[in-house]
């Protein structure tokens, strides 16, 4: 029986180490603050193990983040820091990512660096950030999303649309105040 | 269709084929749109390049150290809830096991024990004749009890109990070399304090509060004979007393 549970957690060590970056690199994008994401990825992991006997063993990291999104919500949205840009009650207000008559394809944004990007995501709203941060660092479906966020896939796909709007305008100002794009531009 | 959503749609493959022709027809036929798609892509590329997973290799470990912290706690209170019956029966065990242990060895009698019983005081044999002072100390102390004619005298004695709950008799006597004590105690016990008496050995000697005395058993009765002189002397007076 111990041997059993030995290899129990041996599986889900593995299968947890393969995902970790991801459900720590969410978490210190959820709350920006590094001693808050171990405590939440730490959370997650220890919640994932005692849930693990309940998992469809379908996609592993779209759960755990699942989990991880779940935790923040419940426990650490309190403490928002983010300021608002925008807000839910204008969630449907949609806005176009593009500005009118902008260059397509100008590789704005290559010179900016990660730690500038990070910053300028940090600056979304959570609810649009954490849509952002699943569909285009984790890779997730909208279906993954709306499961983990407990929202309607159409809400989901507003969220994203209006965070990566929010996002291109924070990139765009990054980039102008660093010189990569002149006024106008 | 939903203009802007459905290019980010487009872009993250999340449109069946036909709402994919459909939109792509609508970014071949207006520029705001092609801007648009150019602008999703874009972000959705710098996200993906500049956002990479922050260094987590400590965190990781202390995940694990908590993983195998959660499996021993899980083992030690699944061990407790299925032998809790099993626990609580070996210190039932150990509890009964330790009483009785008290009860058979603890509670062995010391010859001090003698001195401290309480008991209550009984009248003296009527006259100092050797009949009736026999019928008083088979009346009293024990029933197969005889004494040589002359030698002792009663002057009075006590019945009660020892701190172990058996019954304990006592007769004061009188001889020529002064006040003797005997006490009769139902069922034989080990009395630890007590050694060999060297020349007689059907007694083992030792003393009561600083008092020497002797003991004897018969018949199931520990017999103890208690006076202020020599050991000697108490054999030669025990064994002017039959208790046969």
């Amino acid at each position: 029986m111990l041997l059993g549970k030995r290899n129990q957690r041996d599986a889900f060590e593995r299968q947890a180490e393969k995902v970790f970056p991801s459900v720590f690199g969410t978490a210190l994008r959820l709350t920006r603050s590094r001693e808050e994401a171990e405590d939440l990825a730490q959370e997650a992991i220890v919640r994932a193990y005692e849930a693990w006997d309940r998992f469809d063993g379908s996609n592993f990291k779209a759960w755990i983040l699942r989990i991880v999104t779940n935790l923040y919500i419940n426990k650490y949205r309190q403490k928002q820091r983010t300021p608002q840009l925008g807000s839910l009650e204008d969630e449907n207000a949609m806005e176009p990512t593009a500005v009118e008559n902008e260059e397509p394809d100008r590789k704005l944004f290559d010179e900016l660096v990660g730690s500038e990007v990070e910053e300028a995501l940090g600056k979304v709203p959570e609810d649009f950030r954490l849509a952002v941060i699943l569909s285009d660092i984790e890779g997730m479906t909208y279906q993954e999303i709306a499961d983990a966020t407990d929202v309607p896939i159409g809400t989901v796909r507003s969220r994203l649309a209006r965070g990566r709007a929010i996002l291109r305008k924070q990139l765009t100002e990054y980039a102008r105040k660093e010189g990569f794009i002149k006024h106008g531009e | 269709m939903n203009d802007w959503i459905d290019v980010h749609a487009l872009v993250d493959d999340e449109l069946t084929p036909e709402q994919r022709v459909k939109v792509q027809e609508y970014i071949k036929n207006t520029p705001q749109a092609e801007l648009e798609w150019y602008a999703v892509r874009e972000v959705k590329a710098v996200l993906v390049t500049k956002c990479v997973h922050p260094e987590c290799e400590e965190t990781w470990k202390l995940c694990t150290k908590r993983l195998q912290e959660i499996d021993k706690t899980k083992r030690v209170e699944s061990f407790v809830g299925r032998y809790s019956w099993a626990i609580c029966g070996v210190f039932i065990c150990v509890i009964g096991g330790a009483a009785f242990f008290n009860r058979m060895t603890g509670g062995s009698l010391r010859t001090n024990d003698v001195a401290s019983a309480s008991l209550v005081p009984i009248s003296a044999p009527r006259s100092q004749t050797p009949d009736d002072v026999q019928k008083w100390l088979q009346d009293n102390l024990s029933k197969t009890m005889q004494v040589q004619p002359g030698r002792v005298s009663v002057v009075g004695g006590g019945q009660g109990q020892l701190k172990d709950g058996r019954r304990i008799a006592e007769a004061v006597m009188q001889d020529s070399d002064g006040e003797l004590k005997l006490f009769v105690i139902e069922k034989t016990s080990a009395i630890s304090d007590v050694e060999p008496i060297e020349g007689h050995s059907s007694y083992s000697g030792g003393t009561i509060k600083d008092v020497n005395c002797i003991l004897w058993s018969n018949q199931g009765n520990e017999y103890i004979l208690a006076g202020d002189r020599p050991i000697d002397q108490l054999c030669r007076v025990a064994d002017t007393l039959s208790t046969h």
